[in-house]
């Protein structure tokens, strides 16, 4: 096998296009293990609602507090409502905005996983009845959710404040396709767990 | 590898920093375990150590372990905009922290699942001198019987048998397949990789909170009676499971976009194949199996009743575990099936038959092993389920024999060089297929009511998992010894331990079979008198298995120690991984391999595949990269990781890190 | 070996195989037929006959297809064997080849289909047909950790310890749990059916042959899922009696009004 060695010379500008490929084929990379993450993720939550019809069928309390899960969702579209303009400060190099919007996303999402943890002590619900297991399940997986992607975009605010990202933009579309998809998620439960 | 901490003081330095963080993540992940357990307890207002305690201890725990390893340097301290600075060590001491060469996590796997493999099989051995008598007499209890049997089983499975050849092998040898310079998501690789210990830790310590005794299945309700150990089952499976995903995650990241120029989808190593698709099955179904650890959790801490008698439904745990628990089998197999194909064409210096076929094959498996999980329960089933499983299970076989369509036909002709690694691969397919014969037997529902829960399902899937998968993995342990120890093994001591294994193991679990018809139900530490003497015979005979093992094992770490250099290319294989030296170097490949043809044709007019780039000669590209010869292309892209450097990478796209 | 490329040899190769593949098959026929013979053990069910016949069947089709492999992988061993350092490529070069891919298939798919039907739904259908047998005993078997107990309704005798079953009766059973899920396995029987807490599943047996745990160990009742501690041990006693024999112990323990 013949032996050569790598281009030593980082200045060449054919390695600036190199560096530009590299980049591409990078991002692609990183966005394609997203899209797997999220595959994966629905392998969670589809058993999750399909066992809350399983064991309950579509019956839910009665007087289950709907009104202030309204509100929960509020605070949850305002979170990605938040990553969204975040992403399209950032597209513009505008990194203050890109950064506020980044800790009002984290912030509100925290709220709406602390405010389904309130939520938990509708006194409708019981952890031992076919509805509320589930119910618990479910929304407690979404706040862990919440709370871990909290943190995560937290820290690109932190670097979004300094004026750069790393890996470029595409953190911040993995952070803004994986809320996207927390919002999805939170419009599920919203559906299966309190209006039908 | 023995830590030397004798002598010289500065040995001892040395080897306390090489264990630096080895031993912070263990101090760390105490801690977090005593924050986490603590602060629990604290605001439940219990003066005891709760179950909930231990929950959030065990979480707390493993972020503190992960932190400790080398998570907060290279993944939390850079995504809050700090340094990403991390030693990566050097020599033997790279393998005892958070290291992100493919390689180096490769062996990690390798040699976890193989003190694991020891461990369960000691375990095993304990279980098989206690059964040689009708009576209790080894041990103290039944219990302690069925926590044994429960470890050995939930080890095997989830920490040996899914683990071994896909993060072990996978981890090494895809990358090196394809020709890329490391997994394309290495840091991801490394937290995979050290969610490992933990996992095993937990179901290890079981017995510390009473155990679990509901075996690797751990069937409901019986797991919500159990002692706290249950929990630990429920954490450990997570933990291992949360490793298999993420790898998944990476191997299929990596082989979708890390191939070398040139090796197009259909020129795809066939172990590549198999990790692929595993990897795939993996992706679906452990994050299921993980809501039913979940759930199995709020069982106990939660006060839910998914799985109650009394407003839950016992049957939903089976569901849940075999929707997960049959493509698992799957997960075991496939890349099992990938190790003998390669290994035969090499061996036997024979175009690999048919290609497509079992490639097809594979996918086939892929779609299909995720409905036919309810054969597992055609004793509880509902009718209306008996035939539609019954079905699926029997067609499932179909796709399974093209496997043996490709060995056959590339086997036949073939000139077979009866090396240790093709020895073991053709045992393999011997022991495997009398595996399959049984489950023939097994899926046929009238047969399956007798057998099933019985020895003779004993039989079966240790005919499928050790004949198939243990013996394949034992196969590629040998077939790529050279390659990641860079030494030659002792062949001779190989060929005479490897047809020890063959008998010994056969000589152990065929005769199960018949204890199984006989009447011996499993997992059972006391059974009548009359199946005795069939019992204390295989217990003498599974201490042949047991020395085959050794032996194996004192043949690899010897000859690892003393062999001799084994040359890059010992056996005169065809894919990529040959076409480095041995072991390969951090980047791979000196420059990026460039793939002219496949890599399983032999004879005169056969191609070679062509690793040297000529100028000129292009093939099908993977990258819209105009106007640049390959081998200036080579030097850039291929797993250039974010904030992970390699020693002889140093690009102004590695971003995340402070030497920007 | 220097192997001459070309069909003779191939021919040769394949001859020699074929035959070793019937001769062994035959054998291994006639091997299982005299296992059978007298080596299933102690049967005392009409629908456990369907179990044994589709195990038996089972082995006609199965032995064949373990041949073929063991025939071509030993072959090979023996016959194409070359030094481990000799790197000369095989003189036949096969990639696919239709007959051979073919035949395989159509083999395969065949074999699989044909054990769907037979013995896999025609057994089933044997075993459904045991619930259309007019007036059956009734027997309700509890489950707990770790002990059974019978009841039978209709003779009025409840929770007996030990299951006595008249000769040639069909039988439903009618299966429970009271705490985590067992199986009622009487391994005489063959058929297995699990008893689920908050469940009731049935099986319908018709026993044909007078014995108890001293005529064969096969005849006790056996829990076959995993129960906790006391699983290994929980079994109970069974008796087939004839019609009168088991009026008489209708009478003993208490029922008959």
């Amino acid at each position: 096998m013949t032996v050569s060695t790598r281009p030593a010379d980082d200045s060449s500008p054919e390695t600036a296009e190199h560096l530009q490929l590299g980049e591409q084929r990078e991002r692609r990379t990183r966005l394609f293990g997203l899209a797997l993450f999220i595959v994966a993720e629905t392998m969670i939550f589809v058993p999750v609602f399909a066992i809350r019809f399983l064991l309950a069928g579509t019956a839910r309390p009665a007087d289950l507090d709907d009104g202030f899960a309204l509100v929960l969702t509020a605070v949850m579209v305002a979170s990605f409502a938040a990553m969204h303009i975040a992403r399209r400060a950032a597209r513009r190099d505008r990194w203050p905005a890109a950064a506020a919007g980044l800790w009002a996303a984290a912030v509100l999402g925290l709220v709406t996983a602390v405010g389904s943890g309130i939520g938990w002590a509708d006194p409708a619900l019981d952890a031992a009845s076919d509805f509320g297991g589930t119910f618990y399940l479910a929304t407690g997986a979404h706040a862990l959710h919440l709370v871990a992607g909290a943190a995560f975009v937290a820290g690109l605010a932190v670097q979004a404040r300094r004026g750069r990202l790393a890996g470029g933009r595409t953190l911040l579309d993995v952070a803004y396709w994986f809320w996207a998809f927390l919002l999805v998620v939170w419009l599920a439960i919203e559906v299966i767990f309190y209006l039908m | 590898m023995a830590v030397d901490t004798s002598t010289t003081p500065k040995r001892s330095v040395e080897a306390l920093a090489g264990l630096g963080p080895l031993l912070r993540a263990a101090l760390w992940g105490l801690a977090g375990f005593a924050v986490g357990a603590l602060v629990t307890a604290v605001l439940q207002g219990e003066r005891q150590f709760t179950e909930l305690a231990l929950v959030v201890g065990y979480v707390t725990g493993l972020a503190g372990w992960q932190l400790g390893i080398g998570g907060w340097e290279t993944v939390v301290r850079p995504l809050y905009g700090g340094s990403s600075e991390w030693d990566e060590g050097t020599g033997r001491w790279r393998y005892f922290r958070f290291n992100t060469d493919h390689k180096v996590i490769g062996l990690q796997y390798l040699v976890t699942a193989g003190v694991t493999f020891g461990l369960a099989g000691l375990l095993a051995m304990v279980m098989r001198t206690e059964l040689a008598t009708a009576e209790l007499d080894l041990l103290p209890t039944a219990e302690a019987y069925n926590n044994l049997m429960s470890i050995h089983g939930t080890l095997m499975l989830f920490a040996v048998s899914v683990v071994a050849i896909v993060g072990g092998f996978g981890n090494y040898f895809v990358p090196l397949m394809i020709g890329a310079e490391d997994m394309a998501f290495p840091r991801l690789n490394a937290t995979s990789y050290w969610l490992i210990p933990p996992g095993v830790l937990a179901i290890i310590a079981s017995p510390l909170v009473g155990g679990f005794q509901g075996g690797w299945t751990s069937y409901q309700p019986l797991g919500a009676d159990n002692a706290a150990g249950q929990l630990l089952f429920y954490l450990g499976v997570y933990t291992l499971g949360l490793a298999s995903l993420l790898t998944a995650i990476n191997v299929i990241a990596t082989t979708v976009f890390m191939r070398a120029p040139g090796l197009t989808w259909g020129r795809l190593p066939i172990f590549v194949w198999t990790m692929l698709l595993t990897s795939v099955l993996n992706l679906v179904w452990v994050p299921e199996i993980g809501v039913a650890m979940v759930m199995g959790i709020m069982e106990r801490v939660a006060g839910t009743t998914f799985f109650a008698a009394d407003g839950g439904l016992p049957l939903l745990w089976q569901d849940l575990f075999w929707m997960f628990g049959h493509p698992e089998v799957y997960i075991i197999m496939l890349t099992a099936w990938g190790l003998w194909l390669e290994i035969l064409a090499v061996m036997g210096r024979k175009t690999l038959f048919g290609y497509r076929w079992v490639v097809g094959g594979f996918l086939a498996i892929t779609l299909m092993s995720s409905i036919v999980w309810a054969h597992h329960m055609f004793a509880t089933s509902a009718d209306a389920r008996l035939i539609p499983f019954m079905s699926t299970t029997e067609l499932i076989s179909i796709p399974t024999g093209l496997v043996y369509l490709s060995a056959i036909g590339t086997l036949w002709l073939s000139r077979v060089r009866l090396t240790t690694p093709m020895l073991l691969v053709l045992f393999s397919m011997l022991t495997f297929l009398l595996g399959g014969v049984s489950g023939v037997f097994l899926a046929d529902a009238p047969a399956d009511f007798y057998e099933t829960d019985t020895y003779f399902v004993v039989a079966h899937f240790h005919y499928v998992i050790v004949g198939g998968m243990i013996f394949a993995w034992l196969a590629g342990l040998y077939y790529w010894f050279p390659k990641y120890t860079g030494k030659m093994f002792n062949e001779a001591f190989g060929k005479v331990a490897a047809w020890l294994l063959f008998i010994g193991f056969n000589a152990t679990f065929f005769p199960m079979h018949f204890l199984g018809l006989d009447g011996m139900n499993r997992r059972i530490a006391t059974y009548l008198d009359y199946m005795e003497p069939v019992n204390i015979a295989i217990s003498i005979l599974a201490a042949f298995l047991g020395l085959a093992l050794i032996l194996h094992l004192i043949n690899l770490v010897y000859s690892w120690a003393t062999g001799p250099p084994a040359g890059p290319n010992p056996w005169g294989g065809k894919t990529l991984e040959w076409e480095t030296s041995s072991p390969p170097p951090r980047e791979n490949f000196e420059i990026e391999p460039l793939v002219l043809a496949d890599f399983y044709s032999y004879g005169d007019a056969a191609p070679e595949p062509g690793m040297v780039p000529i100028p000129g000669v292009r093939p099908r590209p993977l990258e819209p990269e105009p106007q640049r010869t390959s081998l200036e292309a080579a030097g850039i892209g291929a797993g250039s990781a974010p904030g992970n450097p390699g020693p002889q990478r140093h690009h102004p796209d590695d971003e995340a890190g402070d030497h920007t | 070996m220097t192997e001459q490329p070309g069909r003779p040899n191939a021919r040769r190769h394949l001859l020699v195989a074929g035959l070793s593949w019937v001769v062994l098959t035959v054998a291994g026929v006639i091997g299982v037929r005299v296992w059978a013979a007298d080596s299933f053990p102690f049967l005392a069910a009409e629908q456990g006959a369907v179990a044994d016949d589709a195990i038996l069947f089972l082995f006609y089709l199965v032995i064949p297809v373990f041949m073929f492999v063991l025939v071509a992988v030993v072959y090979a061993m023996i016959r194409f064997r070359a030094r481990p350092d000799d790197l000369t490529d095989s003189a036949v070069q096969v990639r696919t080849h239709r007959g051979y891919t073919m035949t395989w298939l159509g083999t395969t798919t065949a074999l699989a289909v044909l054990v769907i039907i037979h013995p896999g739904v025609t057994g089933l259908m044997e075993i459904w047909d045991a619930r259309d047998e007019p007036d059956p005993l009734v027997v309700e078997v509890t489950a707990q950790q770790w002990e059974w107990s019978f009841t039978y309704p209709e003779q009025g005798v409840e929770n007996q310890p030990e299951l006595v079953l008249p000769v040639d009766q069909p039988v439903r059973f009618v299966i429970t749990s009271e705490d985590v899920i067992h199986s009622f396995w009487i391994p005489a029987f063959r058929l297995k059916q699990d008893a689920v807490p908050g469940a009731t599943t049935e099986l319908h047996i018709t026993p044909d042959r007078i014995g108890d745990i001293g005529t064969s160990e096969m005849l006790r009742v056996q829990c076959a899922e995993l129960c906790g501690i006391g699983h290994a041990d929980m079994a109970a006693e069974v008796s087939i009696v004839t019609a009168a024999e088991f009026d008489e112990w209708v009478t003993e323990v208490g029922g008959g009004q």
